[in-house]
């Protein structure tokens, strides 16, 4: 294999690597601030739920959640996995980095002086005006460190993928370095991760800067 | 009466706060609240804007009832859209002043009277600027809280409670976190108001500002309010053992 | 070769929670149904990326050239190896067909007839001083994780004994890595399946195996257990492709593991490998005036 193929092989890996990144940070960082919420709902059970959730996400590998997700239907409940290898894999990222989102929000969330929410409570504002309007912009500035760790976390997380057989950028990696002998493939996907988490860096510290409006 | 407060307990799981107090706020009255930490000052000023609720005892606002205690001895507050109406008949400012820092100071006073009163952004920033030049800081309207001193983050916190319009605005101690030299400017502003025939209430241990600017000075202590009266009567004349032993050592 | 015993933690326990479940076959493999041939994509020459940077490999060419006889269509499903089993036996794939070694799991699926010879090798520096299994007494050998080899110097009934002679044997996560600590002088030799010791070793020469193999064992096609027809199948389509020599002229594409392709043994082997080694030149140059020709 020359290089220019081995280049472009991996470069349509990458591609696959970025749609993985991409779609789980569009699911994750919305629903983890559902969860987020709901895990200071006023009802117990729903309380207890989402502690579970945390829990189990947490305390298990997302490899064997990528497995779960993706063989749990057909064995548990004997539907057909066909077509379903992309779908489980986005959703068990989601699902995954939703709850460590979640506790990052929740985090950024319980650091808010109690003060804030009086000041706007007797401004009457509603509730939820007061979270979006007063409250939130202040939990994202707070919490931007914590999540850009995250999303460069995510960037070298999207090799668990081989799990599920999707050839992102590590698993042909690894491929094509076994049918080439060769270690190259291994130091071009290096680039191409450091790349990527340069980049992330790089828009996260646009963002942080960004907010630094105020203190 | 602009508010009236009836035989209002507040008890926090067994710790009784308030025991039984009542007391009301005639229109261009200013009313001081003086008295130790723990007396029950704050809860008191917490329980009339609404941030916390009472254990017993009623709220009433203009003569209309917010809140009462029915026969089973169970608090009944108004229903929450009405409860919003009250709430807009009073203003709070705060110790620490909580102004939102990631909004300018302009912002500040804006953003309630545009998206909770629901008025123009045009009259709601010309009166937040005619508030702003009478707090003297009308050069600060583009400027955000962490760039303000104590003293004027108050005043603007004072201007935000005004802007929203309320028949009375209540202070908890708005001078306890400020420096020294800055707590002049804030006094300043308030003993303005009073002159303009601002209801207020001020919850305060600056006992010469007290006794200069307000009608009335209640005396608290132990959740109950031990004395009132004129400030003369208060501060010159105290009827009560408890509130000398209290001024003695201010006099100090 | 590679891939008995050791899986993943996950697999594990994927594997206990599903246990015992499985799709039951379709019984409708006429034309134009769609083969899914699941294998490993990193086991070459077998299955792997080849050169143009697609899908290719023994196996691969086989399968294809199965679902021709037939009219099937062809569905490539690359699984992660360690999730085989859940793969099959949920039906992501019809079978496992990817230098599949028998041996220790005869029970485990319905197998094809073997269609590839193996064996475990000693792989050394020509001037390494090392001549027979015993030599190896106080040395370092590495291998490759999750392999035939690695099951073979592990198992009491294998070369357990010969690997307690060892000063250690050192576990690689590949063959790549391992092979380059054998060129730095890391480890004196390497246990490994030939067919892979011959991808390894195409292009060097300072490298030879020992005369004494640690063992061998064979490849076959793995299929759900209640799938008889579909192996019947693939068996019927082996021999006809075996016949008509489509077997042999793939294998001679695939040099590394070409002497040990083992469908048309038993007849004639010897004299078949010898002829075919001597036609392989004679392909290569037809080959060559084809792509001229075009």
């Amino acid at each position: 294999m020359d290089f220019s193929t081995m280049l472009s092989t991996m470069a349509s890996g990458m591609l696959k690597t970025f749609g993985i990144f991409a779609l789980t940070l569009i699911g994750s960082l919305p629903l983890g601030m559902l969860v987020a919420l709901l895990r200071k709902s006023r009802f117990a059970p729903v309380r207890a739920l989402i502690g579970a959730y945390i829990a189990v996400i947490r305390g298990t590998p997302l490899m064997l959640q990528l497995l779960v997700w993706y063989f749990g239907p057909f064995y548990l409940l004997g539907w057909s996995i066909r077509g379903w290898r992309f779908p489980a894999l986005i959703l068990g990222f989601i699902v995954n980095y939703a709850a460590y989102f979640a506790e990052i929000y929740r985090g950024g969330i319980e650091s808010i002086p109690v003060g804030q929410y009086e000041a706007a409570e007797v401004l009457g504002y509603r509730k939820g005006q007061a979270f979006i309007r007063i409250i939130l912009p202040q939990v994202i500035k707070r919490i931007m460190p914590s999540v850009t760790n995250e999303v460069i976390t995510l960037v070298k997380d999207t090799s668990l993928a081989f799990t599920l057989a999707y050839q992102e950028v590590f698993s042909l990696a690894k491929q094509i370095s076994a049918s080439q002998t060769s270690f190259t493939p291994f130091i071009i996907a290096g680039v191409f991760y450091f790349i990527a988490n340069y980049a992330v860096a790089f828009a996260m510290q646009r963002i942080e800067k960004a907010l630094n409006y105020y203190k | 009466m602009i508010i009236e407060m009836n035989h209002i307990s507040k008890t926090f799981g067994t710790l009784e706060v308030l025991k039984d107090i009542s007391f009301g706020v005639d229109s261009g009255e200013v009313v001081s609240v003086i008295g130790p930490s723990g007396s029950g000052k704050s809860t008191l000023l917490r329980c009339a804007t609404f941030l916390e609720k009472i254990s017993g005892g009623e709220i009433l606002y203009m003569g209309e009832r917010a809140a009462h205690t029915d026969e089973s001895g169970k608090v009944n507050y108004v229903r929450f859209q009405e409860l919003t109406r009250f709430r807009s008949y009073c203003g709070l400012v705060f110790q620490q002043f909580n102004l939102f820092p990631h909004y300018s100071v302009l912002k500040n006073l804006v953003d309630a009277p545009i998206h909770v009163q629901h008025r123009s952004k045009d009259e709601a920033e010309e009166t937040a600027m005619e508030l702003l030049r009478k707090m003297g800081i009308e050069d600060k309207a583009n400027a955000y809280p962490y760039q303000l001193s104590g003293g004027q983050q108050q005043r603007v916190a004072i201007a935000r409670a005004l802007t929203m319009k309320p028949a009375i605005l209540f202070f908890d101690e708005p001078t306890s976190a400020l420096d020294p030299e800055l707590t002049g400017e804030v006094l300043k502003v308030i003993r303005q108001l009073a002159e303009e025939k601002m209801t207020m209430v001020v919850v305060t241990h600056e006992m010469p500002f007290a006794k200069a600017v307000s009608n009335r000075v209640i005396f608290m202590a132990k959740g109950v309010i031990v004395e009132q009266g004129s400030p003369a009567a208060v501060f010159d004349d105290p009827k009560e053992e408890r509130t000398k032993q209290f001024l003695r050592v201010f006099e100090r | 070769m590679r891939r008995t015993g050791k899986t993943l933690l996950a697999l594990a326990v994927t594997a206990a929670v599903f246990a015992g479940l499985g799709v039951t076959a379709s019984a409708d493999y006429e034309e134009g149904y769609v083969f899914k041939h699941g294998f490993d994509l990193d086991y070459p020459p077998y299955s792997y990326i080849d050169d143009n940077g697609e899908v290719g490999g023994f196996d691969v060419e086989m399968a294809k050239a199965v679902c021709e006889l037939y009219g099937w269509e062809y569905e490539a499903v690359p699984f992660n190896w360690d999730a085989k089993d859940a793969e099959l036996n949920a039906g992501s794939c019809d079978c496992i067909w990817s230098g599949f070694t028998m041996n220790g799991r005869e029970d485990d699926y319905l197998w094809s007839k073997p269609y590839s010879d193996n064996t475990q090798m000693i792989l050394v520096q020509k001037d390494s001083g090392i001549a027979t299994l015993a030599d190896l007494a106080g040395k370092t050998v590495g291998v490759q994780t999750s392999t035939s080899a690695y099951d073979l110097l592990n198992d009491e009934e294998g070369q357990k004994a010969l690997c307690d002679t060892f000063a250690s044997l050192e576990v690689y996560e590949t063959y790549t890595i391992a092979f380059n600590d054998l060129k730095a002088g890391a480890v004196d030799a390497l246990a490994i399946d030939v067919t892979s010791g011959n991808f390894l070793m195409s292009g060097e020469t300072d490298y030879v195996y020992l005369d004494e193999a640690l063992g061998s064992e064979q490849y076959g096609i793995g299929f759900r257990k209640d799938d008889q027809e579909l192996c019947d199948k693939i068996n019927e389509a082996l021999d006809t492709l075996a016949e008509n020599g489509t077997y042999d002229s793939i294998g001679k594409k695939y040099p590394e593991i070409y002497d040990y392709l083992c469908l048309n043994k038993g007849e004639a082997a010897d004299a078949e490998s010898t002829a075919a080694a001597e036609s392989t030149a004679e392909t290569e140059s037809t080959a060559e005036a084809e792509s001229t020709a075009e």
